[in-house]
């Protein structure tokens, strides 16, 4: 009978405060679901064979590990504030400390049934729907479905720890208090926030150099280092300006007397000082999930249906064959050319163009036009590194259809990022004079390193690069050629052919290495399929903390509200005033961190955009697209979600 | 000159589920002239509060009127309220209903500042007043940095500053001790001294023997009054005390 009271007691507690509850366990029936879901793609046999599929999907485990703990804590934390006063009276009424940990255990045991039972039963539902969708992405054929039971032991094992460590931490706060304390729960008076020069410095230090950085990176090798970098000077100033920036603006308003005393201003100003102190960690956290959702939901879907471009960019050529050792041999080029026909021929495959060309590959650093080569990977600023291609001014006139004559000791130069036109370029000790500085290059196409900044020389004749000779270069021979509409198969069926015809007719020494568009779409779409399902799910992630956290937000801001409006109403303001100035207290407050992602994301394009072209995406304008369209379903969401949480907070506010 | 009217007021409440009927009021009747120092006295549940929130504009009720200053209170357009209770009426409560987010000084103006007044003018008027509450040197403090009694000063000021016609205070002494209740009783004797009406609800025998007149109410009717005249404040007490003893052990006429 006795045990049966503490657990009906608990039972009606979870009821009775159902507004704090419900979010709670909803929470945590969300986090069981996902966990279950992750954790049993994590160990499908067939992904499990994939190693980039698997090891990404260890990194989501990884994340909804940590992620799941704060998580749980954190929301629990904004319940315990507000029922404290509930455990303060069972205290005066005469229930033991021992009393109350058996009822706060029976609870936590509901809640942990709950979302243990619904979290599992909503994650067996949609598992195979998972599995549908991650088919579907990465172009698998089907996913074979089964029942991991090892993942569904593992996520009750997991939720076992947390709620049990969730339930002894209750018991320690609970143990520290004194009953009156309970009572008063979260109404400790509160003292008005001092202005903090120092942190609002840090802040906005510390946001400009993570927004330099950001803005002022030039090469997309430097910019996949830099990004994190930058991420960190923004995290950093994103909290500090949210928590003493924010205050130290609203204080400096509060200075200036002519607008502080208005009615528009006057209650909003004041409220928001506290507002932001109660809040400014959590907008600062809202924030950061919104930019994270943002940057991770634009930049995965830019590069998922961008996918047949990003193909195209890095196989200019449906099939490419490079060799060494033909670069000086024009009759074994010939019988190359040959060959490809022959198996064309054979393969029934008809060839829409071929294209080949001679050319040195180096990597230099270059400052003021002048190139050092092979320079020391260890002590050398890569922002400066980039490659130089040479190529003959025959493979260039027949390309480019020109007939161009180069004087003595001067060459053509064609920079990928260069304003200026220098008069002179300088490789190593030997100096040319520039005869034209191209605006267009075929060849960029074909001659590039995704994460490189790229510069093309055309020179009269490989022979004047004495400098060359001394370094251990060598020239290489390239042969592209493009097929009319066939498919993969079909040209894979070619390149079998091809390769087993160069086998047999350039004999054994032969280093002719062939590369082929044919197959990559595969690997491609598991690649980017497996970046935006992790996109998708990290997103979904960080929305719903986002959600939880509004949410929650609006409920004690209410609570902290209800006294304030009845106040305001008896001295006289009335009752369309409070409501407006109160509406716009809480649009300030729930858009500024919207507002701030948009301007982080904004800030952050261009960075990302170089990012992506070490994922060979170089089209800004369709990344653009993605990212614009991002914001806007993000903000629309945001928006919804904050109307629904807002209703919410007008019942609380009007009881 | 009567400043406040109060002609056969009743109010019914209905409870939540409609099914049973609540009389707060039944039928009240009085006046208060200028310059008058009114207390209403009664149990808990005699009405004392509903009166005062007619009295204050925030209820209305089902019937008879309530006249301020010529003006029929209950005709007030909903929109218009809010600017009346301000310019008008001065409120002074039992838990003094300080904005804990605003400094002193920001309670005391709050009203002017919702009136629309210049900064100017609001120090002009603030800063004499504060000085004669004795609380020119808290303005730039917080309301939970002072004590009740330096609160319900605040309080006070705040009913001030609008040079009201009517200062309606409800318990005003009910969360002060006993030195902050003297000081706070002295204080509204010295406002009234300077012409300022005050209309006290209260149910402590101390506080209503300040006042010129004291109204007693029971079950929602004023059952009773009584004059000042020339008595002391002790003696004041003493007939206060001699009259509720006499009601509640259930006595007729007094």
């Amino acid at each position: 009978m006795k045990r049966f009271f503490y657990v009906k007691l608990a039972l009606s507690n979870i009821q009775k405060n159902r507004r704090l509850y419900f979010p709670y366990l909803f929470s945590c029936i969300f986090m069981v679901c996902f966990f279950y879901l992750i954790y049993s793609l994590g160990m499908h046999k067939s992904l499990k064979a994939n190693g980039s599929v698997h090891a990404l999907l260890s990194l989501a485990i990884g994340v909804l590990h940590v992620f799941s703990v704060i998580f749980l804590f954190y929301t629990y934390g904004f319940l315990m504030k507000k029922r404290k006063k509930e455990i303060g009276l069972y205290n005066i009424l005469g229930m033991e400390k021992k009393h109350i940990a058996k009822v706060l255990f029976f609870e936590s045991l509901w809640l942990f049934l709950g979302a243990l039972v619904f979290g599992l039963a909503a994650g067996l539902l949609l598992n195979k729907l998972m599995y549908m969708l991650i088919a579907k992405l990465l172009q698998f054929e089907t996913l074979l479905f089964y029942i991991e039971i090892q993942a569904i032991l593992n996520t009750i094992g997991w939720f076992m720890g947390i709620f049990l460590f969730l339930f002894l931490y209750q018991i320690f706060q609970i143990h520290l208090s004194h009953p009156i304390e309970l009572l008063k729960g979260d109404r400790v008076g509160e003292k008005e926030p001092k202005t903090r020069w120092l942190l609002t410095l840090i802040g906005f230090v510390s946001l400009g150099i993570g927004y330099a950085i950001a803005l002022s990176v030039k090469s997309p090798l430097a910019a996949v280092g830099l990004f994190f970098v930058a991420v960190l000077f923004v995290m950093i100033g994103t909290y500090a300006l949210f928590t003493a920036g924010s205050i130290a603006i609203l204080k400096g308003l509060k200075r200036n007397k002519r607008f502080y005393y208005q009615i528009n201003h006057f209650v909003s100003v004041s409220g928001m000082i506290y507002r932001m102190k109660q809040n400014a960690a959590g907008l600062a956290n809202i924030c950061l999930l919104s930019t994270a959702v943002l940057v991770m939901f634009s930049s995965t879907t830019s590069l998922y249906a961008g996918i047949n471009e990003i193909i195209r960019d890095r196989y200019p050529a449906d099939t490419m064959l490079l060799s060494h050792s033909l670069a000086n041999e024009p009759k074994q080029q010939e019988k190359l050319e040959q060959l490809v026909q022959q198996a064309a021929q054979k393969e029934n495959i008809s060839i829409s163009e071929t294209l080949s060309y001679t050319y040195y590959s180096l990597v230099a650093q270059k400052k003021d036009n002048y190139y050092t080569l092979n320079p020391n990977q260890n002590n050398v600023d890569m922002t400066t590194v980039q490659s130089v291609y040479v190529i003959s001014l025959e493979d260039y006139n027949r390309i480019e259809g020109k007939n161009v004559q180069l004087e003595e000791n001067a060459v053509l130069l064609f920079s990928e990022n260069q304003t200026d036109e220098p008069n002179t370029i300088r490789i190593e000790n030997q100096i040319w004079n520039i005869q034209e500085n191209l605006s267009d290059f075929t060849l960029t196409k074909y001659l590039r390193e995704p994460a490189f900044v790229s510069d093309y020389l055309v020179v009269d004749s490989f022979d004047s690069l004495g400098v060359l000779s001394n370094l251990d270069v060598q020239l290489q021979y390239e042969y592209g050629i493009n097929f009319n509409n066939a498919d993969d198969e079909k040209i894979e069926e070619f390149n079998q052919s091809l390769k087993h015809l160069l086998k047999k007719n350039m004999g054994k020494s032969s280093d002719v290495d062939l590369s082929s568009i044919a197959g990559e779409h595969t690997s491609f779409y598991q690649l980017y399929g497996n970046l935006l399902f992790i996109a998708i799910f990290l997103g979904m992630l960080c929305l719903f903390a986002t959600v939880i956290i509004i949410y929650y937000k609006q409920v004690s801001e209410g609570y902290h509200d209800r006294l304030r409006f009845e106040i305001l109403q008896k001295v006289g303001m009335s009752h369309n005033e409070v409501k407006q100035t109160i509406r716009s207290q809480i649009l300030t407050v729930f858009f500024l961190p919207l507002l701030m992602a948009i301007v982080h994301i904004s800030v952050a394009f261009p960075i990302i955009t170089k990012m992506l072209r070490t994922l060979s995406m170089s089209n800004v304008s369709f990344f653009l697209l993605c990212t614009v369209l991002s914001v806007l379903v993000f903000s629309l969401i945001y928006a919804l979600v904050y109307f629904v949480t807002a209703r919410t907070y007008y019942k609380i506010v009007k009881s | 000159m009567t400043l406040l009217e109060v002609e056969q007021l009743k109010k019914i409440y209905t409870t939540r589920f409609g099914d049973r009927q609540v009389e707060a009021l039944r039928q009240v009747t009085f006046s208060v002239e200028e310059g008058e120092y009114v207390a209403i006295m009664g149990e808990s549940g005699s009405g004392k509060t509903t009166l005062l929130n007619i009295l204050a504009a925030l209820d209305r009720p089902t019937s008879g009127t309530v006249f301020l200053n010529g003006k029929n209170l209950t005709m007030i357009k909903e929109s218009e309220l809010a600017a009346f209770r301000r310019n008008e009426l001065g409120f002074v409560f039992q838990d003094f209903n300080l904005l804990d987010t605003f400094s002193i000084q920001d309670n005391i103006v709050l009203p002017l500042v919702l009136s629309g007044k210049m900064f100017l003018e609001m120090e002009e008027r603030m800063l004499p007043i504060a000085k004669k509450l004795g609380i020119q040197h808290l303005l730039d403090k917080f309301p939970y940095e002072i004590s009740g009694g330096q609160q319900q000063r605040a309080a006070v000021a705040r009913a001030l500053i609008t040079n009201p016609k009517l200062i309606l205070a409800d318990e005003p002494t009910g969360a002060l001790d006993s030195k902050s209740t003297n000081q706070l009783l002295q204080l509204f004797s010295d406002i009234n001294e300077e012409g300022q009406t005050i209309v006290m609800v209260t149910h402590s025998t101390r506080a209503a023997s300040h006042a010129k007149r004291v109204l007693f109410m029971r079950d929602g009717e004023v059952f009773h009054q009584l004059y000042r005249g020339h008595m002391t404040v002790e003696e004041m007490f003493e007939k206060i005390s001699h009259t509720l003893t006499v009601l509640l052990s259930g006595g007729g006429k007094i």
